[in-house]
């Protein structure tokens, strides 16, 4: 009998990652549900995330502007809520790593280009870093960016919906 | 046995990034939005100024286009400044937190008439912007320079002398920064320009081009 037609997920610690990766999920995902809420949250959030968006003068088609206006707080909604369930707990934060290393993309270029604009990151709101885009903000997320890429990294997280699905995964 | 392979990790990834597109897609048909530019003001029939450099292209102040734009109003022939209303006058810039802030803007055409009464313009981008086009006889300061102890320039202007600072329009808030760090040293009228120098070209008010002059 191999490990493959039983499931040693419930009887296979999480380790020290493991458990390290909890309070990274939880803080990562309860940080991408806030963050997504003050997008889209308020009656005027989408139209201020879209003058955001523009503020980065991408030159991006009109369509593409309300994809990413709508689309960026969505997906960060449901990743958010995925990594505080640990459903698909890896992918979730892999997802969250590839978003906060386009929102680092997007601050250098804002940065090398000389724009003086918000962030945008939290509609009006700030986290750490207080006034327009800057070396901080780029900072912040990789540091966050680090943090995901432990859960990425780690295949078995402690307090996760993938482990008592007994999913394999979570082995 | 290594688990949970590269590609199912992948492949959960790419399903919820889809499955986050598309709730936003749903949501942007629900809560439509406008992709709008400032519009422009009408230009007044008593413009007046020094004279102007050759106009380059209007910058666009950032991708989309309108899907709307509002009426053009006609040019009152004696301005006043308001804000919100005819008859309620613009707060000159205070300390307000930047959730709250709207208060001292004035738009191009107020902004003309502060100009016509000789306020000093204060330009809040790079210097390699204010160079290639700037209001006329305004001059560049931005919050770094401020910060590392640079008064000189903002000491050649009255107290009493009204202020206005701009910078590229749109989600600019480098005019904001610097607005409030000139009321911060006492000066009380102090405006922002916020549809900055792309609204102010587009009105046809006067610019220059170059290094520009102190006050």
């Amino acid at each position: 009998m191999t490990a493959s037609t039983q499931a040693p997920a419930l009887k296979r610690s999480p380790g020290l990652l493991g458990w390290l990766g909890v309070p990274i999920r939880l803080g990562l995902g309860a940080l991408f549900l806030w963050a997504s809420y003050m997008k889209i949250g308020p009656a005027n959030g989408p139209q201020v995330f879209s003058g955001s968006i523009n503020a980065y003068k991408l030159n991006l088609p009109e369509h593409l502007v309300v994809l990413a206006t709508f689309g960026v707080p969505w997906t960060e909604a449901l990743v958010g809520v995925t990594l505080i369930l640990g459903v698909w707990t890896r992918a979730s934060a892999a997802v969250v790593a590839g978003m906060l290393t386009m929102f680092i993309a997007l601050g250098v270029s804002a940065l090398n280009r000389g724009l003086s604009i918000k962030c945008g990151c939290f509609g009006d709101r700030t986290l750490l870093c207080e006034g327009g885009v800057s070396w901080c903000h780029v900072s912040q997320n990789a540091v966050f960016a680090l943090l995901a890429l432990i859960v990425v990294l780690w295949p078995r997280p402690a307090l996760a919906i993938d482990r008592l699905a007994g999913r394999r995964c979570a082995a | 046995m290594s688990c949970c392979s590269l590609r199912t990790v992948m492949l959960q990834g790419i399903v919820l990034v889809a499955l986050g597109t598309g709730l936003g897609l749903v949501d942007s048909v629900l809560r439509p939005i406008k992709l709008d530019r400032p519009a422009p003001p009408p230009i007044p029939t008593s413009t007046q100024g020094p004279a102007t450099s050759p106009k380059p292209e209007v910058p666009a102040p950032g991708p989309g286009t309108s899907t709307t734009n509002p009426p053009a109003q006609p040019a009152p022939a004696a301005p006043k400044l308001t804000s919100g209303g005819p008859d309620k006058p613009v707060k000159p810039f205070d300390f307000t937190p930047v959730e709250k802030l709207g208060q001292g803007q004035v738009t191009v055409l107020q902004a003309k008439s502060l100009f016509d009464a000789d306020a000093a313009f204060i330009d809040a981008r790079r210097k390699d912007d204010y160079e290639t086009l700037h209001v006329a006889r305004a001059f560049r300061m931005d919050a770094k320079a401020f910060l590392n102890g640079d008064p000189v320039t903002l000491g050649l202007i009255e107290r009493s002398r009204t202020i206005v600072v701009y910078c590229g329009g749109g989600n600019c808030d480098e005019s904001e920064n610097v607005a409030r760090l000139i009321a911060n040293s006492g000066y009380q009228k102090v405006y922002v320009m916020k549809d900055g120098i792309p609204g102010w070209e587009a009105a046809g008010y006067p610019t220059e081009t170059g290094q520009g002059v102190q006050p």
